[in-house]
């Protein structure tokens, strides 16, 4: 349905996900996503920055691209427009009503892929005509649904719920994700967290070795009554928490948490004090390495543990 | 499915365990898992919520369940319930019992007495550390239990998913998954991730040899995705059916109410909905596969669907 070869999707990470990473991700086989935002300061124009940044990547592979879009946001039709005009395949879309734009996108040939987290939202989203549903568990990085359904388990729902495939995110990082993905039913993944630790992601080298450090118990959710996000326990995580446990208001949290925490982390490098978005799957990721091995060591790790599986089965 | 090397260390079939629900896990259920390959486990307290008779319970448990299958099947032994005192233990393996699974508390406790009696021990865990610690204090297998499993729960919220592979590399036990797991395509998904079996509870609740009340029976197989719950985060985490218990609690919580209180609202109302089919007023805990069990079978057809269906899974992969 996408035209790639290898059922691998690159998370479009709010501010690092740069022309470089998507290019090589799609390279290699697999679909690399662009953030409108990657790599801009707070001032810059979104809108520039996405036309650059898909100039860029489509410089660097003939293979088909995808662009990540956040429907709340202000100034999303300016940015589908971008999309169209600059001939993206397919896009990602998120944290909003996939009603509102995806025939735009599909009158212009757009593959549309929406991003789910419960049953409900991926019926809705089947019901509007998107391609395909990204169903993102409560391992994801960044923000989650309300609902918290684990990846183990919304997978198989959501597949059971829907016609259309079905793409698992959240906590995947290596081929034993890939193929427990596929047992539960869905016929593609996206990484986030594992493409961050990649030498083509524009994200400093301190944010890259913090994932890298991470341990299982290395990341949490914070802020859940305003908006779950899970990230690496920091500094900046331990005050929201310790807010939370003291019944801070909406307004207090956000007054607090303020304009550009995430970049701060992920993009200035200051992974102490910044909303350092990353996924529980940070623990199972242990070195940097280029983001085509990513995609090949997944299908090679695919392959041999599906090897493995068969064995085990009679006849 | 072929033998791995979890049913060679306790004598079974399929690498399938019938997780032992406090209260609920009674001697019908346990054997007809047992009965059908897998494994099934006796919870002490089951159809007794008075703990005060629970000895005099468990022996009968036992009995019983050795008169409906010859196959082994194990005792849950949750450690904060039975601290230092060894009476049910010596219950347990006077009786003949030779598997127990152990949690919520410290392995090297029990570990080494069950073993000088011949008793095999896997120990619930929850993060990598908890498993190199239990994998250090001897046991035979660690139970890998995610944030999506039913009942009481880790603060530390890891779920199923990234939690397992993790354990599988840092142990060189084996490792048996659980939380999330109800059907044959989540079996699929642990053995991909390195596990060496899984432990079901929800499923299994849902049976027709399951001792708990219909309607709670009932309210696991018309669950949705979203229906289960957290509550008693800060306090003692416990995941189950969102009812108007559990939305009392939360407004507390939310208000920043004290943990005592909360605990407070909580206990004693596990009865009301496990045995008595309260499963508004009471403590319904399920796990966040609920919404993937679709109706009550028996334990033994289980089994053997999920065996079926995994051996299809695998070869379309």
């Amino acid at each position: 349905m996408l035209s790639i070869e290898h059922p691998v999707i690159q998370g479009g990470m709010t501010w690092i996900a740069n022309a470089e990473l998507a290019a090589a991700v799609s390279e290699a086989g697999g679909l690399g996503v662009i953030s409108p935002n990657a790599g801009m300061r707070l001032e810059d124009d979104m809108v520039q920055n996405l036309r650059g940044q898909i100039r860029r990547a489509k410089g660097l592979t003939d293979k088909p691209l995808g662009v990540n879009l956040v429907v709340f946001i202000p100034g999303i039709e300016e940015l589908i427009e971008v999309v169209i005009e600059e001939g993206i395949e397919v896009v990602v879309t998120s944290a909003g009503d996939p009603a509102r734009h995806t025939g735009r996108m599909k009158q212009a040939g757009i593959a549309v892929l929406h991003l789910v987290s419960s049953v409900k939202q991926a019926r809705h989203a089947e019901g509007v005509g998107v391609d395909a549903v990204v169903a993102e568990g409560f391992e994801a990085g960044g923000h989650n649904g309300f609902d918290e359904l684990p990846t183990m388990v919304l997978v198989p729902h959501v597949a059971d719920a829907v016609g259309i495939p079905v793409i698992a995110a959240g906590g995947i990082a290596d081929g034993r994700g890939l193929a427990a993905a596929f047992a539960l039913g869905a016929e593609g993944v996206q990484l986030g967290t594992r493409f961050v630790a990649t030498r083509e992601c524009i994200a400093p080298q301190n944010v890259k070795d913090a994932i890298v450090a991470a341990n299982d118990t290395g990341t949490a959710i914070t802020a859940r009554n305003l908006s779950p996000t899970r990230g690496l326990t920091n500094g900046f995580s331990a005050q929201v928490a310790e807010m939370d446990k003291h019944g801070a208001t909406a307004d207090e949290l956000l007054a607090f948490i303020g304009v550009g925490r995430a970049r701060m982390a992920l993009l200035e490098g200051r992974v102490e004090e910044g909303e350092a978005y990353a996924g529980a799957a940070a623990g199972m990721i242990g070195d940097i390495v280029g983001a085509g091995d990513v995609v090949n060591q997944l299908i090679e790790g695919y392959d041999r543990i599906v090897a493995q599986l068969k064995e085990g089965v009679s006849n | 499915m072929k033998k791995t090397r979890l049913c060679e260390l306790l004598g079974i079939e399929y690498p399938i365990i019938q997780g032992g629900m406090g209260l609920i896990a009674g001697a019908e259920l346990a054997a007809a898992v047992s009965e059908a390959g897998g494994l099934g486990i006796i919870s002490p307290n089951a159809g007794e919520p008075d703990w005060g008779r629970v000895a005099d319970n468990l022996r009968n448990l036992i009995r019983r369940a050795k008169s409906l299958t010859k196959k082994p099947f194990g005792v849950n032994f949750p450690i904060h319930m039975i601290g230092d005192d060894r009476q049910l233990i010596d219950i347990a393996v006077e009786e003949g019992v030779r598997i127990v699974t152990t949690g919520a508390g410290s392995p090297a406790l029990h570990t080494p007495y069950f073993h000088q009696r011949g008793v095999k021990v896997l120990h619930l865990v929850a993060t990598v550390k908890h498993a190199l610690g239990a994998e250090k204090a001897g046991v035979d297998a660690v139970i890998a239990e995610g944030y999506e499993s039913g009942g009481i729960n880790s603060r530390d919220e890891l779920t199923t998913f990234v939690m397992v592979p993790q354990v599988v590399d840092a142990v060189g036990i084996p490792v048996v998954a659980a939380g999330g797991i109800c059907d044959a395509r989540g079996m699929a998904a642990a053995m991909a991730l390195g596990a060496d079996g899984v432990q079901m509870g929800t499923r299994f609740v849902a049976t027709t040899e399951c001792l708990a009340h219909q309607g709670y029976k009932d309210a696991i197989v018309a669950a949705g995705d979203t229906d289960t719950v957290i509550t008693g985060r800060g306090s003692m985490l416990v995941r189950g059916l969102r009812n108007a218990l559990t939305d009392r609690v939360m407004e507390k919580e939310k208000a920043g109410g004290s943990d005592e209180e909360a605990i407070r609202m909580f206990s004693e109302l596990s009865e009301a909905a496990l045995l008595r089919g309260d499963v508004e007023g009471g403590r319904a805990a399920y796990g966040a596969g609920a919404g993937l069990v679709r109706g009550i079978v028996s334990a033994g057809d289980v089994v053997r669907g999920m065996v079926a269906e995994y051996d299809r899974i695998v070869a379309g992969l």
